[in-house]
């Protein structure tokens, strides 16, 4: 008598296996054709409107926190500290958002970011922010893979902070109009272009890594590059700048 | 070289083998002596008419390992009886050990790739069934429905892989140790190219 499991004989397991990759590949195939024209992916949409008063606050600080996407900064009117539309595709959430006010500063975060089961690889968010004219706002904004175009217009930027992973980066600045402004750079692959305003003393440290370096209107070598004008009374930026992978370009604005 | 310094070289390159055949084969050594001894002849002229003990030590080593492989066949067996068999002479390391290194790095590659399709097929089911249920509502490039039997699919093609590199295995362990004995016979001289 014979007991226990037996096993089909591997030429029977083999011929099975066949049978079936064929027959499940090639019902998948015709389910396919058939829906061709009638099947569209589903694609689910977030869109969180943002826009937050100034209230009495005399600065603000604003940080922005985003894994994969795309920010488009631009200069808003004076009677918003931030106003705008956040869009998420295929995002389950929207960005968590936070603003809180101590003093007469207010803390602003907005922060974006993926969960393993419900934002796949496809998950993309779309920022169009325009920013107050009127508080002088600290800005930091950390993007893991996307574009950042930031173009604050009269903005009064005191501190700005961008940490970018991959994507292309344009800051420009050619209506700031502040005191001084320390700026810090960071991007590790992709294009980052730089446009100061005129009439400003610049000193910028730039670390750039495998790319073309393209400046322009700034005088200096080796990484150090400055705009002075010998005037105690014009704004000032401090710009540091370290890139990994990707062209370089800085340049001030044309104007007096 | 005198008898005991022979008979000593050869029971060191014997060492590997088991304790038996290390007995049977110095037992005929020895019988090669004393026949000799019989005839007249010196004890060195016996000694050079037989061969350097330590190629005769590596050829018996390569051939017992070969025989252990086949009876009880196991990765770790077909390998010492590879590396034995390159011993015998450094043109095997082209003609063995590269084939080898090759055929096995082939195999292994077969199961992995087949044993990662039996990962992804569940996946991919899983994530079209989730849709399918409306627990999910993501994008997928081709129908739920489709995604499913394109998942099943997936998962029988990585069994399938692993089935036929089974029984590729099979194959090649056998023809390797064909190969082992074959070439072990034309460097011994016992068989010609």
């Amino acid at each position: 008598m014979i007991t226990g499991i037996r096993l089909p004989a591997l030429r029977q397991v083999i011929i099975w296996l066949v049978i079936i990759s064929v027959l499940s590949f090639s019902i998948g195939t015709a389910i396919s054709i058939l829906e061709k024209g009638s099947y569209r992916p589903i694609e689910q949409e977030t869109v969180t409107p943002i826009q937050i008063t100034p209230g009495d606050i005399t600065h603000a600080s604003i940080n922005l926190k985003l894994d994969s996407g795309r920010i488009n900064i631009s200069a808003g009117g004076k009677e918003n500290l931030i106003s705008g539309v956040i869009e998420g595709r295929n995002a389950k959430n929207g960005p968590d958002l936070s603003y809180t006010s101590m003093g007469k500063v207010g803390y602003l975060n907005v922060t974006q970011e993926s969960t393993l089961w419900f934002d796949p690889i496809s998950k993309e968010d779309y920022w169009n922010l325009s920013l107050g004219q009127d508080v002088p706002t600290s800005l930091y904004i950390q993007i893991g893979s996307g574009d950042l175009v930031l173009r604050p217009g009269k903005t009064n930027l005191t501190d700005l902070s961008v940490n970018q992973g991959t994507g292309d980066l344009t800051i420009d600045l050619t209506e700031w109009r502040g005191a001084h402004l320390l700026s810090s750079i960071d991007g590790g692959v992709g294009r980052i272009s730089i446009i100061l305003p005129p009439g400003t003393s610049i000193a910028s440290r730039v670390e750039a890594g495998i790319g073309s370096r393209t400046i322009s209107g700034l005088e200096g070598e080796e990484g150090i590059y400055y705009h002075l004008i010998p005037d105690r009374q014009v704004p000032v930026i401090s710009l540091s700048v370290n890139q990994g992978i990707g062209d370089f370009t800085m340049k001030v604005a044309d104007g007096s | 070289m005198q008898k005991d310094e022979y008979l000593s070289l050869l029971r060191q390159a014997l060492r590997n083998l088991p304790d038996n055949e290390q007995v049977e084969i110095l037992a005929e050594y020895e019988e090669h002596f004393m026949m000799g001894i019989a005839d007249k002849r010196t004890e060195a002229d016996i000694a050079s008419g037989l061969g350097d003990p330590r190629s005769i030590g590596r050829e018996y080593a390569a051939v017992s390992l070969v025989n252990h492989a086949e009876k009880s066949p196991s990765a770790r067996g077909l390998s010492r009886a590879v590396l034995a068999t390159v011993g015998l002479g450094l043109f095997n390391l082209l003609v063995v050990f590269i084939p080898f290194v090759i055929l096995f790095f082939l195999l292994v590659l077969i199961l992995v790739i087949g044993f990662s399709l039996v990962c992804a097929g569940p996946f991919l089911a899983g994530y079209a069934v989730l849709i399918l249920t409306g627990i999910m509502a993501m994008q997928l490039d081709a129908p739920p429905l489709a995604t499913v039997f394109f998942g099943i699919g997936l998962t029988s093609s990585g069994l399938l892989m692993m089935a036929i590199d089974y029984w590729l295995t099979r194959i090649c362990y056998r023809q390797m140790i064909r190969y082992l004995r074959w070439n072990i016979a034309v460097i011994t001289g016992r068989e010609t190219l």
